[in-house]
């Protein structure tokens, strides 16, 4: 164990239990898995992504690439997950990835003998030849050999919350300045929100040893809290990463909860911040020498992290390669809890004065103008090769190398808006300077990196927020703190040693790749990207995008000021696409729309189909019908011998109210409905502007300037926008309004030769009679006190009338219906018999309403008012929509009577080779007609109503159908359309 | 108030949190023809300035929600479903008006945590200093378009809000409640 006895942020009362590739580890409330690791001493993790060579942890923060694992199991895998972020919890199994068939062992560490043909955009060169070979064997095998973690394979397990925040001030990172602002926020009474990945807020003074107002840091940082905590106006959200920036000062967040039945609970938020302070702090950099990514080397903060945080040891014998002052403070914490350091080296020729003497004290070896040129040892550290000054090599043995390079500012949200970072001499990184609009940058984001700066700049940026948002912030004393100056001297690449030099450690990205694609010409960052891949992946190159660019910009002879860094786009760290989804998945993907007669519906034995978001019965079985077919031919034999039931509540229907009503719906439809007598009904046809058929229905007319239109199912919201359109943008003079009533009603079709009877009995005060209440006839009534209105309508072609009442007795009403029905056999219908009683009757449906067809072509070209304008007229009266070969609605009936008939068959001419050329249409409806014993159908067919008695095939390649059939009227059933006038 | 305390079923029920369900009353969509003139006549029929965009107010048993420019959703508690007519008759030629009873549950939530739940889906400040009573707004929760507002507040002066929701997506709609509710910390 390298556990310190005593220390840190842990909770040594609370242990908890894990496993790590099996194998049972304790740790304590307060570890991430990365520190109870280092605790156990496990040192090797992972695999790398190409060479699988072996990898320890790097980092204690979001940017870690190397030590990435699978969280859970089953369904709540988790791929990918960083073990220096996920929090410790009892239970926990985590597995090592990209490894086969072990950690320990792994026999695709072959790559790396075969790294010369991996080099950079090795694959646009090894495997170009046989071209066929790249899908089915190349990139199979790449993808096999080189990855990350998988995925289960099974439906998602974790549980996925979304919520929404509102702040005056949101202050991303709870490190020094991000406290400072908020405090800033809070102490003037604004709404603030304080977001930090972490699962406790405080960032680095939570790992580092600082004095503020005289107290150690990491008090100053409780007392904060605990002040901010008790202020109403402030919310305090660890663990809870800001992924992303977006229009309207908008920023997307993932909140991680605590596991829920085994599986990872995430919560999405969508936080509107009139102002924002960029906290994020910064990254340490790698340095780039050979062997920089054996397991044990780690970065200086990291260690820190672990050893002041954590109270876990990563090492004994350590080293420190370090280019900065701030490397040389790990020393100090070291020291403090015991542990010497064997060797420090800096490559810079003046090390920290004080800072060395107390090293010297303490017996360690101390290298100025040294760099490490090599490090030796199979999966973890042995000894680290020094180049001293005078160019002699020594080697130094250790088990722990810690590297300090210099600070990278945290700032890649700020980018997600388009702001481009710049190059700043001062701290040898890229700082932005253009935010996005309502964001500032504070601290050590910002690029001031040592504590007084930090805790200044926080309490600066937090005050000019709330000037800017007219608060009046009271004043506040900047903490007295320590200037621990960042002193650094950029080291790039430590030139000669043997061995590869990591830039990118996720995706394997050396020192010499950089070079090549500098060679091969990809000389801008972006392409660099592209082409070596650095940068790509989980970790996003947030620890080694500034080395890459930085050699790039030194192969490629110019500045690194010149050569630029990319742009950060959201999310900033991976988030799980269920994430967004929320609780919208399977069968919640969308809402779906249930009609009032949904319940009865099920109770009678309903299929339910989608109709858009609607449910909609297909078709009512029963016990005893051998299929749905015979389900469907049962329902269709009863509206055409008795009375049958369907609900239709589903179509559109909405209200036109005004004086000019009339005038709009002229303008609507093709034909006229100004002239409609209050208390009928008519059959209309609308188009677009384009000059093809946009939907039908029927419209009522209830009084003088009232009438009620409806619309198909599909096109309900379409034809309301179309009307709005109209109204408000087309002719804002007319004097009419309209609204969807669709909502309000629930609507019923009662159809069949006894229809009247059951209706006489439902509504016994209402005169039913041919006389007084004919085909088309429309009313409104009253049905048990409540409004109702009632249809003489019929899609089916038989004796039909359509009831509504409000949605909230539609339920009452069916059950009433049934109640008064039952002793003469009604029989509830659904949209599969409703589709064959309209084929039957040829009437048009969304199959032949596709598009693609115009009133002529559906032959209802008469209906075209000549003596007025309505929308799609001038289109409709182009030549090619009036052509002689267009194809028109013809019905088709099958020759064989025992032969079936497809939706989508193409129609040829009898003789004809079924190619292309001789196609002349295709069969738009097809069902099988209990009416007629047969199948039947609707089809678009060339020069159709000079064709009839024509035999042509119906040709259905995709199911092998190839039937001979008779071209007929669609009309097949009572053509003079004597039953539905009763 | 719209209130119908013996209809309403009771869907959540913990502490600082209740949710109730109730058929919607008497509804009716009212959309100005002469909007001066209307208010006039909303003035001295029910004694209450029709709210302006984003507001609601209450009078006379009759709650008027703004729900798009010249466009009222009117509620009348306890009054039958022939209500609508009875509206437009009295408001004559300077509106038109269109019964919407059936179209929407009501929703009501009640309690310290209300505001909480109805952040989870509403994309809009809560705030009580923003959202203050007699706020309204039409807006979408769960992809699921609604009219809220925040009646006057009761004694004890804690937020309460009323729901319309689509009677068809009541179903999806309390499957975001309860699903929303069992993550509520």
């Amino acid at each position: 164990m390298s556990r310190l006895a005593s220390g840190g942020l842990i909770d040594r009362a609370r242990p908890l239990s894990f496993t790590f590739d099996g194998r049972q580890y304790r740790g304590y409330a307060g570890d991430t898995l990365a520190s109870a690791l280092i605790a156990n001493d496990v040192r090797l993790v992972g695999r790398s992504f190409k060479y699988h060579r072996p990898r320890g942890i790097l980092t204690s923060g979001a940017e870690e690439p190397n030590a990435l694992v699978t969280i859970g199991r089953g369904a709540n895998t988790d791929p990918n997950s960083r073990a220096t972020t996920v929090a410790l919890y009892d239970g926990l199994e985590a597995v090592s990835q990209n490894r086969w068939p072990s950690l320990s062992f792994d026999m695709m560490a072959v790559n790396g003998l075969l790294s010369p043909l991996f080099v950079a955009g090795f694959y646009y060169k090894t495997f170009m030849w046989p071209a066929r070979f790249w899908e089915k064997l190349y990139e199979p095998l790449i993808r096999r050999a080189a990855g990350l973690g998988r995925l289960s394979g099974q439906d998602d397990g974790a549980v996925y919350d979304r919520d929404h925040g509102f702040c005056d001030l949101l202050v991303i990172g709870g490190g020094p300045a991000g406290l400072a602002a908020a405090l800033a926020g809070g102490r003037a009474g604004a709404r603030v929100i304080l977001a930090d990945g972490d699962m406790r807020i405080g960032g680095r003074l939570l790992s580092e040893r600082h004095e503020i107002d005289g107290i150690a840091g990491i008090d100053w940082a409780a007392a904060a809290l605990a002040e901010l905590a008790a202020m109403p106006n402030v919310r305090l959200m660890p663990s809870t990463t800001v992924f992303g920036v977006y229009d309207g000062c908008t920023y997307g967040a993932i909140e991680q909860l605590a596991p829920k039945a085994g599986a990872s609970a995430q919560r999405y938020w969508k936080i509107v911040a009139r102002r924002c302070v960029l906290a994020a702090g910064a990254i340490e950099r790698p340095l780039v020498f050979p062997g920089n990514d054996r397991p044990g080397v780690m970065m200086a903060s990291a260690v820190q992290s672990y050893v002041n945080r954590h109270a876990a040891l990563p090492g004994r014998r350590i080293a420190l390669f370090t280019t900065t002052d701030s490397g040389w403070r790990l020393a100090d914490d070291l020291r403090a809890q015991g542990v010497d350091v064997t060797a420090i080296i800096d490559p810079r020729d003046h090390s920290p004065h004080d800072a060395a003497r107390r090293a010297h004290q303490h017996g360690t070896r101390i290298f100025s103008g040294a760099m490490v040129t090599g490090t030796r040892g199979g999966k973890a550290i042995r000894s680290v090769d020094v180049r001293d000054a005078d160019g002699q090599v020594q080697r130094v043995e250790v088990d722990l190398l810690a590297m300090a390079g210099g600070w990278n500012p945290s700032m890649g949200l700020g980018c997600n808006m388009g702001g481009r970072p710049v190059w700043c001499d001062e701290i040898h990184s890229f700082i932005l300077k253009s935010p996005p609009p309502g964001m500032t940058l504070a601290g050590a984001a910002a690029g001031r990196l040592s504590l007084r700066e930090a805790l200044a700049d926080g309490l600066r940026a937090g005050s000019e927020a709330m000037a800017l948002l007219g608060f009046a912030a009271p004043l506040m004393p900047v903490p007295k703190a320590s200037d621990d100056p960042a002193g650094m001297q950029p080291l790039w690449h430590v030139p000669g040693g043997r061995g590869k030099a990591f830039v990118d450690f996720q995706h394997d990205v050396t020192d010499s790749d950089v070079a090549l694609a500098a060679r091969e010409g990809f000389r801008s960052v972006e392409h660099l990207k592209r082409y070596t891949t650095l940068g790509m992946a989980t970790d996003q190159g947030k620890t080694s995008n500034v080395n890459g660019h930085a050699l790039l910009a030194a192969a490629s002879g110019k500045t690194i000021a010149e050569a630029g860094t990319i742009l950060s786009r959201p999310p900033y760290l991976p988030v799980a696409i269920g994430a967004f989804a929320g609780q919208h998945r399977d069968e919640h993907f969308r809402p779906a729309r249930l009609t009032a007669g949904h319940g009865w519906a099920q109770e009678q034995g309903a299929v339910f189909t989608d109709a858009g978001q609607w449910k909609r019965a297909q078709w009512f079985a029963r016990p005893g019908d051998a299929d749905w077919m015979a389900t469907v031919r049962r329902e269709v034999e009863a509206v055409r011998s008795g009375v049958g039931l369907c609900d239709v509540s589903t179509l559109g229907k909405i209200e036109l109210i005004g004086p000019d009503a009339g005038v709009l719906l002229d303008r609507l439809y093709i034909n006229r409905f100004s002239t409609l007598p209050v208390g009928k009904a008519r059959y209309g046809v609308m188009l677009r502007e384009d000059g093809f058929v946009l939907d039908d229905g029927t419209t009522s007319r209830l009084a003088d300037d009232r009438f009620l239109m409806t619309t198909t199912t599909a096109n309900a919201a379409r034809v309301m926008q179309h009307i709005d359109h109209a109204r408000q943008v087309l002719w804002p003079d007319l004097d009419v309004h309209a609204i969807s009533v669709t909502e309000s009603w629930a609507q019923f079709a009662i159809a069949g030769p006894r229809a009247r009877l059951l209706l006489e009995r439902l509504l016994p005060h209402v005169d039913l009679s041919d006389r007084a209440f004919p085909y088309m006839a429309a009313a409104e009534i009253e049905w048990q006190g409540v409004p109702a209105r009632l249809f003489r309508l019929s899609f089916s072609g038989e004796l039909g009338y359509e009831l509504a009442v409000p949605a909230g007795d539609g339920d009452a009403l069916l059950r009433r219906l049934a109640a008064l029905g039952a002793d003469i056999g009604l029989t509830p219908y659904g949209t599969e018999a409703l589709g064959v009683l309209r084929i039957e009757k040829g009437h048009p449906a969304g199959n032949e309403l596709n598009g693609q067809t115009t009133a002529g072509d559906l032959g209802l070209g008469r209906m075209m008012a000549g003596d007025k304008d309505f929308i799609g007229r001038a289109m409709a009266g182009r030549a090619a929509l009036n052509g002689p070969e267009r194809p028109v609605l013809v019905g088709l009936r099958c020759v064989d009577k025992t032969a079936r008939l497809r939706g989508g068959a193409h129609l040829l001419p009898m003789d004809a080779p079924a190619i292309a050329a001789n196609d002349q249409g295709f069969v738009t409806s097809a069902a099988f007609s209990p009416t007629l014993g047969q199948w039947i159908g609707l089809g678009l067919l060339r020069h159709g109503r000079e064709r009839l008695g024509e035999r042509i095939r119906a040709h259905d390649p995709v199911r092998d159908g190839d039937t001979l059939v008779e071209v007929c009227s669609p009309i097949f059933v009572d053509p003079e359309g004597v039953r539905v006038r009763g | 108030m719209v209130e119908q305390p013996d209809a309403a079923q009771l869907l959540i029920g913990r502490p600082g949190l209740r949710v109730m369900m109730a058929e919607a009353p008497a509804m009716a969509t009212v959309m100005a023809r002469d909007e001066q003139a209307l208010r006039q006549r909303i003035a001295a029929e029910h004694g209450l300035a029709l709210p302006s965009g984003g507001r609601c107010s209450t009078g006379d048993g009759i709650t008027f929600i703004a729900t798009a420019p010249g466009t009222w959703l009117a509620l009348a508690d306890g009054l039958s479903p022939h209500w609508p007519n009875t509206l437009a008759v009295q408001l004559g030629d300077t509106a038109a008006v269109v019964g919407q009873s059936g179209a929407y549950l009501l929703f009501r939530l009640e309690g310290e945590h209300a505001a909480a739940l109805l952040q989870k889906g509403v994309f809009i400040d809560l705030h009580p200093g923003q959202f203050t009573a007699s706020s309204a707004a039409v807006t979408v929760i769960a992809h699921i378009g609604v009219i809220l507002w925040r009646p006057d507040d009761q004694p004890g002066n804690i937020p309460h809000y009323r729901l319309a929701v689509p009677r068809s997506l009541a179903v999806s709609f309390r499957h975001w409640l309860e699903s929303s509710v069992a993550l509520m910390e």
